[in-house]
């Protein structure tokens, strides 16, 4: 069950995916994961420091991991703001 | 009208020996592709057997103060009397000497001894405080002129067989002139954020080779003499604490982020610089980048950056400008000026190359 929050997180995610790293959303939404979309390893800090400003949620080195799908990560941010 | 410490000298200096991504790529296991898209340098210099850090820093130091002479010539920023330098502030991680001290000799070289001069340690902040210790000197009434200089040559610290430190630290150098002036002028030094966490001491360091390894009596556990970086880590901390940093300073001295023309900010990696606009919203072509040419040089990045800008005109009078690093410590510092007037002649080695304005990090 998605709530109306996380999928504006996903949508948001799929967006920054898109327009700071080139992924394409087909590609981020196929349940690949972050490995298997061949980023490199900087892109998750980017993406997690990115969110941080946008969120204010506290994602440290390590939160977000290449072997997350887009659904995990959501989830993880999810929890981390759930902390706030 | 109060004093203040007024930038009227600027020069950078590398060494003879570039090293292109494709050389790396011959000796170790990464590839140009590789090195660009993570880190954005494309070439490093490094200084040749026998060589030393004072070797940079006095080349740097003489054009810095060749720079302060010409510019005062020509009626620019220094159009005073011109007292001579009375204190040298080298920030380096890498002084020819465990002890003394570095900065004494570069001043004897200079032909400036008898004059005060120290070295402060802040690894890739180093300049920052160096820059800030010398400008309170000035401003206190302790010195009338002083020659800031950042110098490092990493090349001597890093493990042959490390592709990753390999690829990001070259060595150079970079040095500016300061004078006793006024806070009004173009080229005061507007303000200081400076800071530190020694709880990170771990993530930027050289293990051995100091006392609490020499204590031990034993040699150094394999590798422990070489520079060591947890990078993500520090990827992460260099963003935060130079945009902290920086919106810090900014909200002290009532400039909004917007007004920036140009943010100065130590050459890590192309990818840190950018994140840091991010967290500032500054537009990328805020952002002054000479790190594709030079790598990261440490306590010689911001001041060869600016010389290299300078030279180039990326960098111009009445600018608003922001300087602000990171680094091992942690430290971190910033600084603001309104760009002088300065005659400032391109680093030899780099001029005729026109600094990317975004190297290309996306294949």
């Amino acid at each position: 069950m998605t709530s109306p929050t996380s999928f504006d997180l996903k949508a948001r995610l799929v967006a920054i995916l898109g327009e700071k790293f080139g992924l394409p959303e087909d590609e981020v939404l196929s349940g690949a994961t972050f490995d298997e979309l061949d980023i490199d390893s900087l892109v998750l800090v980017e993406l997690s420091l990115i969110l941080r400003k946008e969120l204010g949620v506290d994602l440290a080195e390590g939160d977000l991991d290449s072997s997350f799908r887009i659904d995990d990560a959501v989830a993880a941010v999810e929890a981390k703001r759930a902390m706030v | 009208m109060s004093r203040a410490a007024v930038l009227c000298g600027l020069g950078g200096w590398v060494p003879a020996k570039a090293v292109a991504n494709s050389t790396l790529a011959e000796q170790l296991d990464t590839t140009d592709e590789w090195i660009r898209t993570r880190t954005g340098i494309r070439q490093r210099f490094v200084i040749d057997p026998g060589q030393a850090t004072s070797d940079l820093a006095v080349e740097a130091g003489r054009r810095a103060l060749e720079s302060a002479r010409r510019t005062r010539e020509h009626g620019g920023a220094d159009g005073g009397p011109a007292p001579d330098v009375d204190l040298v502030v080298l920030a380096t991680s890498t002084p020819d000497h465990p002890c003394p001290a570095t900065a004494p000799v570069v001043a004897h070289r200079l032909g400036l001894a008898p004059v005060a001069a120290f070295d402060v340690g802040a690894v890739c902040t180093g300049f920052v405080y160096a820059l800030a210790t010398a400008a309170s000197m000035v401003t206190a009434g302790l010195a009338r002129r002083a020659l800031v200089i950042g110098a490092d040559t990493f090349s001597t610290i890093l493990d042959p067989a490390d592709r990753t430190t390999r690829a990001i630290f070259g060595d150079g150098a970079g040095a500016v002139v300061l004078r006793a002036g006024r806070p009004d002028e173009p080229g005061a030094l507007l303000g200081f954020d400076l800071g530190s966490d020694g709880g990170g001491e771990e993530l930027i360091t050289v293990r051995a080779g100091g006392s609490r390894q020499r204590s031990t009596g034993a040699p150094a556990p394999e590798g422990d003499e070489w520079f060591s970086m947890r990078g993500r880590e520090v990827f992460t901390q260099a963003v935060l604490c130079m945009s902290r940093s920086a919106e810090a300073l900014l909200d002290g001295i009532g400039w909004r982020g917007e007004e920036l023309d140009r943010m100065v900010a130590h050459q890590a990696n192309v990818r840190i610089l950018r994140a840091v606009g991010e967290q500032l919203g500054l537009a990328e072509d805020r952002l002054v980048v000479n790190l594709d040419r030079v790598g990261n040089t440490v306590a010689g990045s911001i001041p060869l950056a600016l010389a290299d800008a300078a030279a180039s005109g990326g960098l111009r009078p009445g600018q608003r400008v922001l300087l602000t690093g990171f680094g091992g410590g942690l430290t971190w510092g910033s600084a603001a000026l309104r760009w002088p007037e300065l005659h400032v002649e391109p680093v030899p080695g780099l001029e005729g190359d026109e600094p990317a304005a975004a190297p290309d990090t996306h294949p």
